[in-house]
């Protein structure tokens, strides 16, 4: 059964997964929220997440639209769904949206072929978040790890 | 070489099984093979059972007998004599006085002109056309189970091989006494007359109150397999009674079978089918003994002349004695024109009354130092053997003709038969794990289906979007513009192959609590079906209704 949206962002996010970027590329800051990801204990095969990432980009980019991204994989060597943020400290044009603005924000969610749907679910969420542009303004505007949190708990 | 009876009905029924299975490959009644296999293991062939173990034997063959008449009887059910009473009697009295007018009449003018001995000619001919009415239940039957025909045309078969054997005792009676008077012999025919009568109603009687008494103790009976145990054991009581008491086995367990079925239908019924399971291994022994029993010895020509005139008079006094007896009685060209040709069979009432020809009237010489008693048996034994070949292949023929043959069946018959691939939705509908999830949406408003295959760009389903995904997306609208078929699939089991037995196909989706899901190919991967269960049910029940007929 899906789980509440705050539920389930308390379980798949910690502060220590939310970062403030300055990469340059899309890839550069997907290797680097993977690689982060990978250290977090939960993920058992780093490689493995890392080639689902990118392959489910080459079917099609997980541009969302607003400035938001949100990659994001099923693989069974990962013990529980998780979640790690990146706000970058400028837009990435390189980063393909469906309504074609450089992506910012990006969300990079992993979880187990066996969660379809509290996956689904928490990604809805986010989504649903992102939607309001205050919400989009104060996690740019935020200064650090745990204002970016705070936002999004209190969004939910 | 000494064989133990265990190994002797080791041998037999195992032996029986194979030649049924061979005959049944070229599509010969299985009853056959077992008469085929105990040739070639009995009297005429490598003698593995001989003159010694018949006798040992003879008590199962008897068993056996009162297994098929009690089931034979439990398919005489009053309402249907009821309502095809009439025709059933014309059409018995058709084909039994058909076979012993003609066989009676060709077989003694033959023995005349062998012979020159008018009142042994005579007596032959009474005595065989009296034995050539009776037709063999047991293989009739056998045939018309195996191949589980249904249908007014079987009902009248069913009916009319039970009720004939009565018809030939007595005609037997009447024949040896007549015979008796004819060739001078010791006999009375009062006393004849007196013992068959006794024979006859005393069979009947003791089966009607066998049938009662089962009725009441399986009343009283808690389970089904005490029900069981308590119906074989009164079977050995019927048969051994039976033969204590000098009755017919098989009319005195007919007579029981149909008390019971009339008396108490619900109870009997579902009994009468676990019977007929039990009892398999039973007539497939007794099928192998009549093989067995049956004795080829080289024998003078024109005894195969009385051979030939027997099964040609026969066949055509059976054929043309039923459609006249169909006629006068009323009944439809269905049974006018068919029944006649499932009568051919004959057996141990046949081979019995033989024997006892062969006593009473082993003291009448004929030429070449035979003497008519042993003309009887031989020529019974021969006929017995060539039209217990051809009669359960036209019982087979004339179900085939008028189309009850296969109208008995279940859901379970039918399901037994078939595979996943036989009710499987070939070609389900498939959608690409790139496709945007509001795409994915419109392809399902378009089909009744509850799972999609999602296939790669190389066409290998690699998960599957099911229903109960659906159900969460459905709610999440949201996210259709930008997630993908892929990402929302679930991974692909394979519970099911194309060729799995559909009944292990049904117990493996109740066990997995699944409604519906993929087959995929093995080595490709591509999806080659859907297996959804309520589609599975309805191709099963129309194959049901088509089977039978509807």
């Amino acid at each position: 059964m899906a789980e509440s949206g705050s539920h389930l962002l308390d379980e798949a996010l910690s502060p220590q997964r939310i970062f403030l970027t300055h990469a340059r590329s899309k890839d550069e800051l997907l290797s680097h929220l993977i690689t982060q990801m990978g250290q977090c204990g939960e993920v058992d095969d780093q490689e493995a997440l890392r080639s689902a990432i990118f392959m489910r980009e080459g079917l099609m980019s997980t541009g969302i639209g607003l400035g938001i991204g949100v990659p994001h994989a099923r693989i069974s060597s990962i013990r529980r769904m998780v979640l790690a943020i990146a706000v970058n400290d400028q837009p990435l044009d390189d980063y393909e949206s469906i309504d074609n603005q450089p992506v910012q924000i990006v969300f990079l969610v992993a979880g187990r072929p066996d969660q379809q749907s509290n996956y689904v679910r928490l990604l809805a969420v986010l989504s649903h978040v992102v939607k309001q542009e205050t919400n989009r303004q104060a996690l740019i505007q935020a200064g650090s790890s745990d204002e970016v949190y705070e936002v999004l708990r209190k969004a939910l | 070489m000494e064989v133990g009876i265990l190994l002797i009905l080791g041998i037999g029924v195992f032996g029986g099984i194979l030649g049924a299975w061979f005959f049944q490959k070229i599509r010969i009644p299985q009853v056959i093979g077992y008469i085929a296999i105990g040739l070639i293991i009995g009297q005429s062939g490598f003698g593995i059972i001989g003159e010694l173990q018949l006798p040992t034997l003879r008590p199962f063959s008897y068993l056996a007998l009162a297994f098929i008449g009690f089931l034979v009887g439990g398919e005489l059910e009053a309402k249907i004599f009821k309502q095809y009473g009439r025709q059933f009697t014309g059409i018995m009295l058709g084909e039994g006085l058909g076979a012993f007018l003609i066989v009676g009449t060709a077989s003694g003018l033959l023995l005349w002109w062998v012979t020159g001995n008018i009142p042994a000619a005579l007596a032959g001919g009474l005595v065989l056309g009296a034995i050539s009415s009776a037709t063999d239940p047991a293989s009739t039957v056998d045939v018309l189970w195996e191949y589980r025909s249904k249908g007014l045309l079987t009902t009248s078969l069913v009916s009319v091989v039970a009720l004939d054997d009565a018809l030939a005792l007595t005609l037997y009676a009447l024949g040896t006494t007549v015979a008796g008077l004819l060739v001078g012999g010791e006999f009375s025919y009062v006393e004849i007359f007196r013992s068959l009568g006794i024979e006859l109603i005393g069979s009947v009687l003791l089966g009607i109150a066998c049938g009662f008494g089962l009725s009441f103790l399986l009343k009283h009976s808690e389970s089904g397999d005490r029900s069981l145990t308590l119906l074989v054991g009164s079977l050995l009581l019927i048969a051994g009674v039976s033969l204590a008491a000098h009755l017919d086995v098989i009319l005195c367990a007919m007579a029981a079978g149909a008390t019971l079925i009339n008396h108490s239908p619900h109870r009997s019924k579902p009994l009468m089918h676990t019977l007929r399971a039990f009892a398999a291994p039973i007539y497939v022994m007794f099928f192998v003994l009549v093989g067995a029993r049956l004795q080829l010895d080289s024998q003078p020509a024109w005894l195969w002349g009385i051979v030939a005139v027997y099964v040609i008079g026969r066949t055509l006094g059976k054929y043309g004695g039923a459609w006249l007896g169909a006629k006068w009685s009323g009944s439809p060209p269905l049974l006018q024109n068919n029944l006649g040709l499932g009568l051919f069979a004959q057996g141990g009432v046949a081979v019995g009354l033989s024997m006892m020809a062969g006593q009473h009237l082993s003291g009448v010489e004929l030429v070449g130092g035979l003497d008519l008693g042993a003309v009887v048996v031989s020529a019974v034994t021969a006929t017995t053997l060539i039209v217990q070949l051809i009669g359960p292949a036209c019982v087979k023929y004339t179900i085939t003709r008028t189309g009850e043959i296969g109208c008995n069946v279940t859901e379970e018959d039918i399901i037994a038969t078939l595979k996943v691939a036989d009710v499987m939705q070939p070609d389900p509908v498939c959608v690409r794990e790139e496709e945007l999830l509001s795409t994915v949406f419109d392809t399902i408003a378009q089909t009744d289906q509850l799972s999609f295959p999602v296939v790669n760009p190389q066409g290998a389903c690699i998960g599957v979007i099911s229903l109960e995904s659906l159900k969460t997306l459905f709610v999440e609208q949201e996210i259709w513009s930008w997630m993908l078929a892929g990402d929302v699939m679930v991974p692909v089991q394979d519970i099911l192959h194309s060729d799995t037995p559909l009944e292990e196909a049904l117990s493996l989706m109740e066990q997995m609590e699944a409604e519906e899901t993929i087959l995929r190919d093995p080595d490709t991967h591509v999806p080659v079906g859907l297996f959804d269960l309520r589609s599975a049910k309805r191709s099963v029940s129309r194959k049901l209704l088509q089977m039978q007929g509807s």
